[in-house]
């Protein structure tokens, strides 16, 4: 338990010792890899409304996206939570977190349940369930559901988390848009460093947006019609997708102690925000948020081995995250191998920074990089991309870049721990 | 700072304090208003009549009082700005100008903008409902995304004060503001940046809002009797409450007026169940918030209770309350200001926490109104329907939401520089 | 009016409700967005508004990469006596 002689403790150093995911490459941290390693996308056209009641004015429509493929359709109901089905974003939480207490073994029952502290990240929520609530209400002048409230609730994936396993540390919930998860498990890493937790669950959650949502963001013109095609020459725009990581973090002498896997360190985290613009992407934002994270792990930006970008494939986004990595890795920058996974699983909004959190950790654990399908690539973008097979990760430090929407960014360095 | 100039934190742990307050609620634009407000025990729920897409319903809520969106932005501005976000950019405002800082001052990276919201742009949502539920028009407005983005109220603060520190939102639904400030206090006092504007906003007084509250069986039919018999449930409630908080040093270099210290915090979860609460978790977030403070439970003189006005949340509350407290819990006064304000979820507890500084301001502790009685369940000093005069030097700000998340903060006065 | 001069005062209510402060600036057909001051995201809803004004598809098919006033509604023009052939065809 957190108390005033832990927090003025010197920090300690935070590995991830247990890792889950449910996402549109695999349902499991192996099926995962499998996917990865394979450079096999989960992309596909998909018909992304099909219900027809009557009153309904929505049609079903079709739009390129990375959906979730192992999980029933419709509201989920899972043995940890027998009260009720949960809306999609919490279950794939969920899923992921029972895969990932089982990988830290922390079985139930297990003591250090009642203290672990609990932080998802969530951009949207439980998108579903709302669009569900407002067609009873507004197109059949029906009461609302009385599960409305806690499905629709942004905090549903950390408090159904919570809930499912018994764990009962500081639990809630973080938005920063696209560097949701990666804010999420860099706070709780911080919890963790400073004593304030002494095991952190940390990740995100996102299921695809309903149909209201998700035909505003294709008005917004940033959606690509064709592929998600990062730092390509004819790259277009982002591919949505879902799904939820998680990851247990502990400090590091205490998993050694046990004799349990060490998948990699969470050695400094960067947090900050542009403070300029909603969409235009800004390069000083990003290097000063990749700057921090390497300070923050007290490591040169000479030892990055592996760069697993942000990356959503829209013309100023890569541009600009070229840019910041010129600036960074000065003259290494176009020598250091990056790749950005979200050709393979898209852009899962609050989720995506666990996924590739995981990603990144899984390569610096086992020493390949996720590659990318190639691509005509853009000659003003000179980077070295890591494409269609992994490469052999050389180093021990790799960095992981979310870039959020409205200007609020977050970086995540890993470090390999020998075993 | 490291060669580089960056920040790194090592870990040594500033004291943290709070140099600026700013709210927006049914009781006024402006902390101060609201205050005077609080002392002359007026209420700011009433009968409203809410009406949406052909449908209408009254019910009582508390909705911001005396506020013109003309007054404080443009009108380009308010195209992209749901009320969630105006009301946390004007209590922002008022905060930032009572800390005596501006826009600039300092180094903008170590200032952070971490605030709660449960639901973020509802007003934008419940609108594109509509248009699309009962006008039948099937284009979405692309306005929808970044109107009823959840980070809106986060990104247009650091806009406006250039604040490039870590920034987020928290959303904890009826604990968002207390989490947002408990992150915040933990981001400054490990050196990560070294102020912050922190708290929460939030805009809920709607149909589907409503709808989607009754549903839960949640809500009264008549007004917030927190702690009191014949309570029959949470009023909503729209608003922001805002604080800048800073590390101690910081605000003792630039002569800051401060307003309190932030002591400790306490964070815990039920893990029991997603809408009623448990006494365990609270009482343990009450714990380890005294616990990280250095505070002895005898010595706290006031509690900002979480005090729905729900028969459940009542009960089990005063239950931790008195597991934390001991005998202690009789001598204290707890009183719950959502009488006054409303539940404004995600923003009620900087409203809340903004209450609790005044209270410790002036030495008087802000009351419960509309109590009819003692409940069986409820049997402790709610500071029924007066304010009372008393000393507060140590004061805690608290809420448990649903799903079981719980937060705690704890405030001391008269502190040794 | 003319319908020429119909569109073009629509797609004027269109700009102004995206920004009500150029309700006091004179537009003209020959006006570029850009000198507006419109962003890709304010650019997207004045597309969304004239779509939803006319009820058209302009981004479904790639249309709205206009840079004036005078090539948006030429675009609107087109797209509506496409639409009116249609419903003659199908008649």
């Amino acid at each position: 338990m957190a108390t005033a002689r832990s927090l003025a403790r010197a920090p300690r150093r935070v590995a991830i010792s247990g890792m889950g995911i449910v996402s549109p490459i695999g349902r499991g941290v192996s099926s995962f890899c499998r996917a990865l390693r394979e450079c096999r996308s989960g992309i596909a056209p998909r018909t992304l409304f099909d219900e027809t009641y009557p009153s309904d004015p929505r049609q079903p429509y079709a739009h390129l996206a990375a959906a979730v493929e192992d999980v029933p359709p419709g509201y989920v109901l899972l043995d940890e939570l027998p009260m009720f089905a949960l809306d999609r974003f919490a279950a794939y939480a969920v899923i992921a977190a029972r895969e990932a207490l089982h990988d830290a073994g922390f079985e139930n029952g297990d003591a250090r349940r009642a203290r672990a502290a609990v932080i998802v990240g969530t951009a949207v929520g439980g998108d579903n369930s709302r669009d569900f609530a407002s067609h009873r209400l507004f197109a059949r002048g029906q009461k609302a559901h009385p599960l409305t409230v806690v499905r629709t609730m942004v905090n549903a994936a950390a408090s159904g988390v919570s809930i499912a396993f018994g764990l009962g540390g500081p639990v809630f919930n973080i938005s920063s848009a696209c560097a949701s998860s990666a804010h999420a498990i860099g706070e709780a890493a911080r919890m963790v460093q400073f004593g304030f937790s002494d095991c952190a669950v940390a990740g995100g959650a996102e299921s695809l947006p309903a149909y209201t949502l998700f035909r505003s963001w294709q008005q917004m013109r940033v959606l690509s019609p064709d592929g998600c095609r990062p730092f390509a020459a004819d790259r277009n725009g982002m591919v949505l997708g879902e799904g939820a990581g998680i990851v247990v973090l502990e400090p590091l002498d205490v998993v050694r102690a046990r004799g349990g896997h060490v998948y990699a360190e969470v050695a400094g985290f960067g947090m900050t925000a542009d403070a300029r613009d909603w969409v235009i992407p800004d390069v000083d934002g990003m290097t000063r948020c990749m700057e921090e994270a390497l300070a923050d792990a007290d490591v040169g930006s000479e030892e990055i081995a592996y760069v697993n970008a942000h990356g959503t494939s829209t013309d100023r986004g890569d541009a600009a995250e070229t840019e910041a990595l010129a600036r960074l890795l000065g003259v290494r920058s176009s020598r250091v191998p990056v790749s950005s996974t979200k050709a393979l699983h898209g852009h899962a909004l609050g989720a995506t920074g666990a996924f590739e959190a995981i990603a990144t950790a899984i390569g610096l654990d086992e020493g390949w990089i996720p590659p990318m399908p190639s691509a005509e690539r853009d000659p003003k973008l000179e980077l070295d991309l890591v494409t269609d097979r992994p490469r052999p990760l050389e180093g021990d430090v790799a960095i992981s870049n979310s870039f959020g929407f409205g200007g609020l960014n977050a970086s995540l360095v890993l470090r390999r721990v020998p075993h | 700072m490291n060669a580089n100039g960056l920040h790194v934190s090592n870990g040594a742990p500033h004291r943290v304090v709070i140099t600026g307050i700013g709210s927006v609620s049914s009781l006024g634009v402006g902390a101060r208003p609201m205050w005077s407000k609080m002392m002359d025990s007026v209420c700011g729920i009433r009968p409203t009549r809410v009406t949406s897409g052909g449908l209408e319903a009254i019910f009582p809520a508390a909705q911001v009082a005396g506020y013109d969106p003309l007054d404080h932005f443009t009108a380009d501005e308010l195209v992209w700005r749901d009320p969630y976000a105006q009301f946390a950019v004007v209590a922002a405002r008022e905060a930032m100008a009572d800390a005596g800082l501006k826009a600039g001052d300092g180094d903008p990276s170590e200032l952070a903008v971490i605030l709660g919201s449960g639901g973020g742009g509802e007003h934008a949502r419940e609108d594109a409902a509509v248009r699309l539920f009962v006008d039948r028009k099937l284009r979405l407005n692309p306005v929808l995304v970044p109107k009823t983005n959840l980070q809106a109220s986060v990104g247009f603060i650091s806009i406006e004060f250039g604040a490039t520190g870590p920034s987020f939102i928290v959303s904890t639904g009826c604990a968002a503001a207390t989490h947002a400030v408990a992150q915040a206090f933990l981001v400054v006092r490990h050196g990560l940046a070294k102020r912050a504007i922190t708290g929460g906003s939030e805009a809920p007084v709607m149909i589907s809002v409503l709808q989607a509250f009754q549903a839960a069986q949640v809500l009264s039919t008549t007004t917030c009797r927190p702690f009191s018999r014949d309570r029959d449930g949470m009023t909503l409630a729209e608003g922001a409450g805002v604080v800048v908080i800073e590390s101690l040093e910081s605000a003792r270099e630039r002569g800051a007026h401060i307003y309190a210290e932030l002591a400790g915090v306490g964070m815990s979860a039920d893990a029991k169940n997603s809408v009623h609460p448990a006494e365990r978790g609270p009482a343990q977030a009450l714990r380890i918030a005294l616990d990280t403070a250095h505070i002895r439970p005898e010595e706290v003189a006031y509690i900002n209770a979480h005090g729905t006005g729900t028969k459940i949340n009542d009960r089990v509350e005063t239950n931790a309350v008195k597991m934390a407290f001991g005998d202690h819990a009789r001598k204290l006064a707890i009183s719950s200001t959502k009488s006054m304000h409303g539940h404004a979820f995600g923003g009620v507890g900087g409203i809340e926490l903004v209450a609790t500084l005044l209270a410790m301001e002036s030495d008087v502790a802000p009351p419960t109104i509309n109590y009819l009685g003692e409940d069986d369940d409820c049997d402790l000093d709610y500071v029924p329907n007066e304010p009372q005069p008393r000393r507060i030097e140590t004061a805690i700000s608290q809420s448990f939401a649903f799903g079981g998340l719980n937060a705690v903060v704890v405030l001391k006065r008269d502190i040794e520089l | 009016m003319n319908e020429l001069e119909a569109i073009e005062q629509q797609i004027y209510d269109a700009i102004r409700k995206v920004k009500p402060s150029l309700q006091t600036i004179p537009l003209a057909p020959e006006t570029p967005f850009e000198n507006l001051g419109l962003e890709s995201l304010e650019r997207a809803i004045v597309v969304f508004e004239l779509e939803d004004a006319y009820d058209l598809s302009i981004l479904d098919e790639s249309l709205d990469t206009f840079e004036t006033i005078a090539e948006a509604r030429d675009v609107v023009l087109m797209l509506l006596g496409r639409k009116q052939k249609r419903a003659e065809g199908a008649a």
